[in-house]
C-alpha cells in the first residue's frame, strides 16, 4: 500500500493551461514555449501570475517534495511522544511518528540514561502534590489524570519491557522513592520503551527528519512539513491531527565549547513551538526552567547529567562557596526537610548565596567528594562517573572540591493550549507539554509526559471523529516553506557569519539572565543584544556548504531562528513577571506576589511580527 | 596540533578526502571539542552527537585508528588522524548510518512476552542475574564494540557483531522473557566470535564484561545440544 504521493513542483493549475510556474518547472519538456524567452522571464524576480503569494524569485524554484499522509502525526520520540503513540496504535487509524535524530528517538529520551520514573500512586493525593498546585492549565491536568489508562505506572513500564533491574536482595522491586503521594522508580532506561513500540505494524517511524513548518490551511492545523536531513529531500506530512511531543528547550542557555548550560540535547530547538507562534499561536511558560547541579569541567563533559557528578538537594552539606565555607551552614532543619522536596526553595537559597558573591567566577558552587559517604549516597549513574574521570582525565574527584554550576534541563516554552491539549488558535494541534501542564515548576517531567501523552493522543482522536479534511488542499505553503529553507542554504553575504557563531551569541545572551538568578540590567541587555542578532547577524547567516546532504550548518541555521524567538520570549517574558515564582530567583523582585502574577504570561506575534505580551489566567479545578 | 580528517560527502565527491585542521589544544580538551573546533574555525564538517555523557551513542568516531566516542574521550596535544566509524555506510564526513544495524538491536531487545505481568511476577526475580543486567543496561549501542571486532569484520554474515549479541544476553538473562534466546545467539554467531575481549577493551561502559555472557551462552547453548562447532 502506497500513502505516499510525489509531488514535483506542484501546481493545481497545470490542468487547465500552462500557467506561469508550469511553464518555469517544464524546462525541457516544455520545449513548445521557448519564444517566451525573450519576453524577459527567467528564473529570478518573478511576480507570479497565478495569484498565489510567493517571494520574489524564491516562488519561481521547483518545490520538490515527498507528501507522506497519515491520520495522526507525532512530531517527535521522547516520552511523551512513546505515551501518544502507546495510545494512537490502540486506535486504528494511521500513526506516523517523526524524530530529528538518529535510532528513531532522540533528545532526551534518545539517551539511554537512568531514569527515575516518578508517578502518583492514586489520583486522590493528586490534590496535594506540590507540582499539581502550580501547574496553571489544570483542567487539562485534571482531565488527564482522571481519565489516565497508565496509573498502574509499573506494570505499564514493566510491560513495555523494561526490567526494573535495582532489585531488594530478595528480587522484590526497590522503589526510589515511595510516599504516599509520589512513587518512583529508578533503572527506568528509556530505549525498552521505545523498542516494543518500534515492533508494532500500526506505526510509521521516520527519523532524521527535522520538521520546520506546520502546513496550515483557512488556520487549520494539517499537518507538518520539513526536511529529511540525510538526503536533503523536502518532505510533507499531512495529518488529520498532528501531536507535538517535541521535548523543552533549555539548548538556549549559555554556552560551552559544545554544549549549552544544559542536560538537553542540540535536538531540540523548538522548532514547531515557534512554526506555531508564526501561526498565531501563542506561546506561554517561556521565563520558567528546571535546573540541577552538575560539574563544569572538563569543559568537554560540561553540563552533562550522565557523564557528570552532579548535587542534588541530598547533598546540600557538601556543597562549598569559593572559599571552601559550607554553603548552607545556617540552614535550619525546616530548611534542610524543605530542600529534599521542593526543589525550587533549594535552588533559590543557592542562588542567593551566590547573589550575595559566594559563588565561583562563573557562577557556580563547589562540592566537596572527600567524605566516603557523601559518594556512597550517590546514585548509580553519578557514581560511575567517578572512574570516567580518572581513567579519561586523571581527575580525582575524592581529593579536591569539583565546580559545579546549574543546568538547565527543562523549560516552560510551549503553545497555550485548552483543555483538551489542543490549540484554539491552531486547531488541529495538540501539544503533550502546552503551556500551563507545568507551569511555574518549569518544563514537563517524565511522568507527566507520560500522563500528557496518552491524553493528547485521546483528545486527538476524539478530534479526529468531528473532523472531516478539506475540500482541496492549498500548497502553495509548502512551496514558500522550501523556498525559505533553500534560500537559508544558498545565501551568500561577503561578511557572512557561520551558524554555531550565530547560536553561539544567542546562547551566550542568555547564560546572563535566564538562570537561577535574573535581574532586570542583565535581561534588558540580553534583550538588545537578541534584538540587534535578529536585525543584523541572522540576515547575513551564511552555511560554510551547500550540500544537501545531512549538513548541520544548515541544520543550525534553521534552528536559529527558532531559538531566536524562543530566546527573546523567555527574556521579555522574565522581564514582564516583576515576581519571585517558580526555580529563579528574579533579584530585584525576590518575593512572590499573588496579588499581580498568579498567571501565565502569554506571548503572540502582532501583525508587525514583533511579541506581544499578556497575562493569561486560568480556572483552579477542585476535586 | 594537527588532526587529519577524512571528510566525504557522497553527492559531491568521488572519495573521501583528507582534510588537514590546525586546532588549539587545551588541557582535558575531548575529541567532541576538537571535531567541533575544527568546524568551526577550519572547514564545516558534518558530525553528530547529543549527551555529551557516553549514553547516546551518537558520537561514535575512529580516534587514531581505534573506535571511540568522542564525548568522554581526551585528546592529547599531537597530531590526530579523525575518521568515520569503520564497517557502517558514511552519510556524511563522521555521520554513519546505524538504522540497519539500530533496527535488528531494537526487534531482538523487545522482549518475548505473550502475557501481561502482574505484580506478583514483577515482584520475582532471579537476583543471579541481576547485576550482568544491570551491566548490560548501560549499552549506549554506540557500535564502538562492532567496528573494532575481528570475527564480525572476518565474517560479518556470520557474526552479528557484540552490540548485537548483547542484546540476546539481555534477554537471555531477562527472567520475563520467553525467547529462545539460546538459539539466536548461535544462530547470531555465538560460536564465531574468537574471544579476544576486544570489545571490552574499547566499550565506553565500564560495566559491560562481554566476555562474561557469551560465556554463559556457551554454556547454555552446549547443554541444549549447540556445542560448539567442530571446524570452528
Amino acid at each position: 500500500m502506497d500513502d505516499k504521493e510525489i509531488r514535483v513542483g506542484h501546481d493545481q493549475e497545470e490542468s487547465v493551461g500552462l500557467s506561469r510556474r508550469a511553464f518555469l518547472k517544464g524546462g525541457g519538456a516544455l520545449a513548445g514555449v521557448a519564444m517566451l524567452a525573450g519576453a524577459g522571464l527567467g528564473l529570478t524576480g518573478c511576480a507570479p501570475e497565478d495569484g498565489t503569494e510567493g517571494g520574489d524569485g524564491a516562488a519561481a524554484l521547483d518545490a520538490h517534495y515527498t507528501v507522506y499522509d497519515t491520520d495522526l502525526l507525532i512530531i517527535g520520540g521522547g516520552f511523551g511522544a512513546l505515551s501518544a503513540a502507546y495510545q494512537a496504535i490502540k486506535s486504528g487509524k494511521t500513526v506516523t511518528l517523526v524524530d530529528k535524530g538518529p535510532y528513531g528517538f532522540s533528545g532526551g529520551c534518545g539517551m539511554n540514561w537512568d531514569v527515575i520514573y516518578t508517578w502518583c500512586p492514586s489520583v486522590d493525593m493528586l490534590p496535594k502534590q506540590a507540582t499539581f498546585k502550580r501547574l496553571t492549565n489544570q483542567e487539562a491536568a485534571k482531565e488527564a489524570y482522571l481519565t489516565d489508562p497508565n496509573a498502574d505506572a509499573l506494570g505499564m513500564l514493566m510491560n513495555q519491557g523494561q526490567t526494573a533491574p535495582r532489585r531488594n536482595e530478595d528480587g522484590t522491586v526497590k522503589l526510589t522513592i515511595d510516599y504516599p503521594q509520589i512513587k518512583g522508580l529508578e533503572g527506568c532506561f528509556p530505549r525498552h520503551s521505545q523498542d516494543k513500540l518500534a515492533q508494532s505494524q500500526m506505526i510509521t517511524i521516520h527519523d532524521r527528519v527535522m520538521l520546520t513548518e506546520v502546513l496550515v490551511n483557512d488556520g487549520v492545523c494539517l499537518g507538518a512539513m520539513g526536511v529529511h536531513l540525510p538526503s536533503g529531500e523536502m518532505r510533507v506530512y499531512r495529518a488529520n491531527a498532528t501531536i507535538l511531543a517535541a521535548g523543552s528547550n533549555g539548548w538556549v542557555y549559555g554556552w560551552s565549547t559544545v554544549a549549552a548550560h544544559s542536560f538537553g540535547s542540540p535536538d531540540n530547538t523548538s522548532d514547531i513551538e515557534v512554526a506555531a507562534y508564526r501561526h498565531g499561536a501563542p506561546l506561554g511558560d517561556c521565563e520558567y526552567g528546571s535546573y540541577d547541579l552538575i560539574t563544569t569541567y572538563p569543559t568537554g563533559i560540561a553540563y552533562a547529567f550522565n557523564s557528570g557528578l552532579g548535587a542534588d538537594a541530598n547533598e546540600w552539606e557538601y556543597i562549598l562557596d569559593k572559599d571552601g565555607k559550607k554553603m548552607l551552614a545556617n540552614a535550619t532543619q525546616d530548611d534542610i526537610d524543605r530542600f529534599q522536596y521542593d526543589r525550587p526553595f533549594f535552588n533559590q537559597t543557592l542562588a542567593k548565596e551566590i547573589a550575595a558573591g559566594r559563588g565561583t567566577a562563573s557562577g557556580g558552587v563547589l562540592i566537596d567528594l572527600s567524605a566516603p559517604e557523601t559518594v556512597a549516597s550517590f546514585r548509580e549513574c553519578y557514581a560511575r562517573s567517578i572512574d570516567l574521570f580518572k581513567d579519561n582525565f586523571g581527575i580525582d574527584v575524592t581529593t579536591q572540591p569539583l565546580e559545579i554550576g546549574f543546568e538547565m534541563y527543562e523549560h516552560g516554552g510551549a503553545p497555550v493550549i485548552d483543555k483538551k491539549m489542543m490549540s484554539a488558535e491552531l486547531p488541529g494541534l495538540f501539544c503533550v507539554r502546552g503551556a500551563g501542564v507545568y507551569g511555574e515548576s518549569g518544563g514537563t517531567s517524565v511522568n507527566m509526559n507520560n500522563v500528557f501523552g496518552s491524553y493528547a493522543t485521546r483528545c486527538a482522536l476524539e478530534y479526529l471523529n468531528g473532523f472531516s479534511a478539506p475540500e482541496t488542499i492549498d500548497w502553495a505553503p509548502v512551496a514558500d516553506e522550501y523556498a525559505r529553507l533553500h534560500e537559508l542554504r544558498t545565501r551568500e553575504a561577503s561578511d557572512g557569519l557561520r551558524p554555531p557563531a550565530v547560536r553561539q551569541k544567542i546562547q551566550k545572551a542568555c547564560e546572563t539572565c535566564l538562570g537561577v538568578l535574573r535581574d532586570k540590567p542583565a535581561l534588558e541587555a540580553a534583550a538588545a543584544e537578541l534584538a540587534r542578532i535578529r536585525t543584523e547577524d541572522l540576515p547575513k547567516m551564511v552555511v560554510g556548504a551547500k550540500t544537501m546532504t545531512y549538513n548541520m550548518d544548515w541544520k543550525q541555521a534553521i534552528e536559529n531562528y527558532n531559538m531566536l524567538e524562543i530566546a527573546e520570549a523567555s527574556v521579555r517574558a522574565t522581564l514582564m513577571r516583576e515576581e519571585t515564582r517558580g526555580q529563579y530567583l528574579r533579584v530585584d523582585f525576590p518575593e512572590k506576589d499573588d496579588t499581580n502574577w498568579n498567571c501565565m504570561i502569554a506571548v503572540s506575534r502582532a501583525e508587525d511580527g514583533s511579541m506581544a505580551f499578556a497575562k493569561r489566567e486560568m480556572p483552579v479545578v477542585t476535586f | 596540533m594537527n588532526i587529519t580528517f577524512k571528510l566525504y560527502d557522497p553527492a559531491m565527491d568521488a572519495a573521501p578526502r583528507e582534510a588537514v585542521c590546525e586546532v588549539e589544544h587545551w588541557d582535558k580538551m575531548t575529541v567532541l571539542e576538537a571535531i567541533s573546533a575544527a568546524n568551526e574555525n577550519c572547514e564545516p564538517i558534518a558530525f553528530d552527537y547529543s549527551c555529551r555523557g557516553r549514553v547516546c551513542g551518537r558520537c561514535s568516531v575512529m580516534l587514531d585508528g581505534q573506535p571511540v566516542l568522542a564525548c568522554i574521550t581526551a585528546i592529547t596535544d599531537e597530531s590526530h588522524k579523525i575518521e568515520p566509524l569503520a564497517g557502517l555506510p558514511v552519510l556524511h564526513d563522521l555521520i554513519v548510518d546505524k538504522s540497519q544495524a539500530h533496527a535488528r538491536m531494537a526487534t531482538k531487545y523487545a522482549r518475548v512476552q505473550p502475557v501481561a505481568l502482574t505484580p506478583e511476577v514483577i515482584n520475582t526475580y532471579d537476583m543471579a542475574a541481576a547485576e550482568k543486567i544491570n551491566a548490560i543496561e548501560w549499552c549506549a549501542r554506540c557500535l564502538v564494540c562492532t567496528s573494532v571486532c575481528p570475527a564480525h569484520a572476518a565474517a560479518p554474515d556470520g557474526y552479528v557483531g557484540p552490540a548485537s549479541m548483547l542484546a540476546t544476553a539481555y534477554r537471555f538473562y531477562d527472567p520475563f522473557d520467553q525467547g529462545d534466546r539460546v538459539v539466536e545467539a548461535v544462530q547470531e554467531g555465538l560460536w564465531t566470535c574468537i574471544m579476544c575481549g576486544k570489545c571490552t577493551e574499547v566499550c565506553p561502559q565500564a560495566e559491560i564484561k562481554h566476555l562474561d555472557y557469551w560465556n554463559d551462552l556457551r554454556a547454555a547453548a552446549t547443554a541444549r545440544g549447540f556445542a560448539e562447532p567442530a571446524d570452528s
